[in-house]
């Protein structure tokens, strides 16, 4: 099952990851004592170039770009060298994260989502001023706004920067849908599926050994050789199909939206998927390990799935015919859009090189790397200009209209996916009482109000609301 | 006076070495070299084991972030356990897994010792066999199970559909989902097993001739002479599965993070999700202490209950 979080991770860890994080900060420390030691005496002061550090995670190619990314920013500032620790899993470097915070280690900058549970103990400095100072960042449409900053301020005041958007929509295997005689669901929000059609194609989608379809005499559910649609129900793609049904799932106000009608209403049509349309496979197997959403698309085993932006990294890797497109329509188009955001710590040191730092992390040229092999999508205007997506669309990666889900979609119809402080908490107790409603044992309603469960969620949402709102 | 200096006669030079060792009797010195030897060890305890325990029991009545001062809040970690219902559910969990898994592993890894004590060709093959998922790192075994039990492509449902059975939720249905957990931990029966199994071929092979010339067969060998003979074995081994199961974290964490419905929060991944997810150090240091009382208690108590019932043969002689 993945661990929910709004992160872009796509590994799993090792205690290694974070023995070998814990190491990495141990010999930051020690280098940066030894540095430390250095300066005292004038000479060396005069000649060594600051040293920060900045933690995170990513996979192999996420740490090559970042690697990359921060020899260029080395390069144009000979006066910083940057220790990067890096920790694979995003999980796993929290951890590392809270324990270097506890140590009084912490890095200079730090990855985070959600950042808020860092702003609320103090950790992650105000740099309201140096954004609005800056003249690239602090203009006031150099991102996409009003998203960004609903990501990444608190009471008016800006604690961080998001790296970039990542958004759910659909991925489809274009043979699988040429065999049926499916028309792709388009890339296009104006010309999107209603969630009538994608049930309906997702039925002509699904059979079992014997060719039946769901609906038809003796279909048999335990032997299915080919889904026709899977929708998962992790946060992220969970939230897309409420709020395009009208809903929210964590407010600003730190409620939690998951009881109004619309939200349940959304839920109940996912489970039902399985369990009365029986066109996809129970929810969360795909997200436990075995087999990713993306490899049963791949291998033929579901013609069409939900899943995040940056699978299209791992998707495009594996040599099949696939295409994409925006989800289908509840009531409105909507998708959520998300990202982990670079902050300043409270007690760095170096807060001038620590900002320079965080600036560099916010720019288009950081940025291209990772969007270029389909892991990001792009939070600057800029890169929404016919220029801008020039420099970004790259063949093999990104199919044919895929700007459109950029320069639309994500732009006109997403929702930046709020985490209030003590998500984590709060999601689990969402995610256990919705587990009975993935395999039919309980309706959304039984689940999430009957039981009581959103009471015990609102009361911890108040509990966090309180501590922030003294910050 | 010392013997030593007492040889020590006036007017006659003596051999520095002699004054020297005046100083400390060879007891002493040999008490000093010791307690130098095991210096490393016990600063070691001190350091990395007994201050942190202590620390986290001061803790536990203090409500910390990690980064802000603790605050105190006597009992109040307690009291939250009492009304948490996800501890409630942790424990739950916990102790369903112990009572399972503890008995069944015990039963497997005692029956395989029997049968691999065997006088049989290639039962070194076998012995190898079995032991092997122990040398495997268990976040790697978890992927492993993960793909096994996948409920729609994994290859344990593939073998039942086939088999004419309904496919299994494994990691869906909470019931399953322990069942799963507890076939992960048989698995690993190796290490358990080699203790039996060299148990096993300590007992005296006369006690196995005496019973048979008084017409025991196999059962009533087994009964009469090998589980009397093997009792300290089979305690040791039942302690220890007992604190074990107690224990177990990694299976949950990497497979199922708590799911379904905390069906596998077991007691000790949600220690691990307050401390260093939620900032709840406090709270996580309460929830540590009261599984280290009560594995101390449970563990007192198996000991002086079923303790009663081991055999040694020291004594016993």
């Amino acid at each position: 099952m993945i661990k929910s979080t709004a992160s872009v991770m796509t590994t799993r860890s090792t205690r290694r990851g974070v023995l070998g994080g814990a190491a990495k900060l141990g010999i930051g420390v020690g280098g940066a004592s030894l540095l430390a030691g250095s300066r005292s005496s004038s000479f060396a002061l005069a000649q060594d170039p600051t040293q920060i550090s900045m933690m995170g995670w990513g996979s192999p190619l996420e740490k090559d770009n970042v690697d990359k990314g921060l020899k260029v920013f080395e390069q144009q500032n000979p006066d910083i060298t940057v220790e990067w620790i890096h920790i694979p899993d995003a999980a796993d470097q929290q951890v590392a994260l809270k324990t270097a915070i506890a140590g009084g280690t912490a890095p200079d900058v730090f990855w985070s989502t959600p950042f808020r549970d860092f702003v609320a103990i103090g950790a992650a400095m105000d740099v309201t001023d140096r954004l609005m100072a800056d003249p690239v960042l602090g203009a006031p449409d150099y991102f996409l706004q009003p998203q960004e900053s609903e990501r990444d301020t608190v009471n008016g005041k800006w604690f961080g920067i998001g790296s970039c958007w990542v958004a759910p929509h659909l991925y489809y295997n274009a043979d699988l849908l040429a065999e049926a005689g499916i028309e792709p669901p388009s890339p296009n929000p104006a010309e999107a599926w209603t969630f009538d059609e994608f049930k309906e194609y997702g039925r002509q989608l699904t059979f079992d050994s014997q060719g039946r379809h769901p609906g038809d005499s003796g279909f048999d559910a335990n032997d299915v050789k080919q889904w026709g649609v899977s929708w998962p129900t992790f946060d992220i793609a969970l939230a897309a199909a409420i709020y395009s049904n009208g809903g929210y799932t964590w407010g600003t106000d730190y409620t939690a939206g998951h009881g109004s009608a619309e939200a349940l209403q959304a839920i109940q049509a996912i489970a039902d998927l399985t369990n009365v349309d029986q066109i996809a496979p129970v929810p969360t197997v795909l997200e436990q390990m075995g087999m990713s959403s993306w490899q049963a698309l791949a291998s033929g085993n579901v013609a069409v799935i939900v899943d995040g932006s940056w699978a299209l990294q791992d998707i495009a890797k594996l040599g099949f015919n696939f295409g994409c497109g925006v989800l289908p329509v509840f009531q409105e188009p909507a998708t959520v859009m998300l990202a982990h955001s670079h902050c300043v710590s409270a007690t760095t040191e170096h807060p001038d090189e620590a900002w320079k730092l965080l600036a560099y992390l916010s720019s288009n040229d950081y940025q291209l790397g990772l969007i270029k092999v389909g892991l990001w999508l792009p939070s600057h205007t800029s890169l929404l200009t016919p220029d801008g997506i020039a420099s970004w669309m790259t063949e093999g990666v990104h199919p044919d209209g895929y700007d459109l889900i950029v320069t639309d979609y994500l732009k006109n119809y997403g929702h930046n996916l709020f985490y209030p402080a003590g998500y984590a908490e709060a999601n689990d107790l969402i995610t256990a009482a919705l587990d009975p409603v993935w395999v039919g044992d309980q309706t959304a309603q039984e689940a999430l109000v009957d039981s009581g469960a959103l009471d015990e969620i609102a009361a911890h949402l108040q509990e966090q609301q309180a501590v922030m709102n003294d910050i | 006076m010392s013997s030593l200096e007492a040889k020590v006669q006036p007017g006659v030079a003596q051999p520095a070495i002699a004054v020297r060792r005046s100083r400390l009797s060879l007891r002493h010195k040999e008490a000093l070299a010791g307690y130098i030897f095991i210096l490393p060890a016990v600063l070691g305890f001190i350091l990395w084991t007994a201050g942190p325990m202590f620390y986290s029991l001061w803790l536990s009545f203090h409500s910390w972030n990690l980064v802000q001062p603790p605050k105190w809040v006597g009992l109040g970690n307690f009291r939250q356990m009492w009304n948490d219902r996800i501890f409630w559910a942790s424990v739950r969990a916990t102790l369903t897994y112990a009572a399972i898994s503890v008995p069944l592993f015990q039963l497997l890894s005692f029956s395989m010792a029997l049968l691999l004590n065997s006088k049989i060709p290639g039962i070194s093959f076998f012995r190898s066999a079995f032991y092997l998922p122990v040398v495997i790192p268990v976040a790697a075994a978890s992927f492993l199970w993960g793909f096994i039990f996948n409920s729609e492509f994994g290859l344990l449902n593939y073998v039942l559909r086939n088999l004419g059975f309904d496919k299994i939720l494994w990691f869906q249905q909470p019931r399953y989902a322990m069942a799963a957990m507890v076939i992960m931990t048989l698995w690993l029966f190796g290490g358990t097993m080699v203790i039996y199994l060299a148990a096993l071929q300590g007992v005296p092979e006369h006690l196995y001739e005496a019973a048979s010339l008084d017409g025991a067969n196999a059962l009533r060998r087994l009964v009469v002479v090998t589980i009397p003979m093997m009792s300290p074995v089979i305690f040791f081994n039942f302690v220890l599965g007992v604190i074990g199961s107690l224990q177990i974290f990694t299976q949950s964490y990497i497979i199922t993070d708590g799911g379904p419905q905390n069906a596998t929060r077991f007691y000790s991944l949600m220690i691990y999700e307050r401390g260093f997810r939620d900032f709840k150090m406090g709270y996580a240091s309460a929830l540590a202490w009261v599984l280290f009382l009560f594995i101390l208690l449970l563990s007192l108590l198996i000991f002086r209950s079923l303790g009663r019932m081991v055999y040694y043969e020291e004594e016993g002689t």
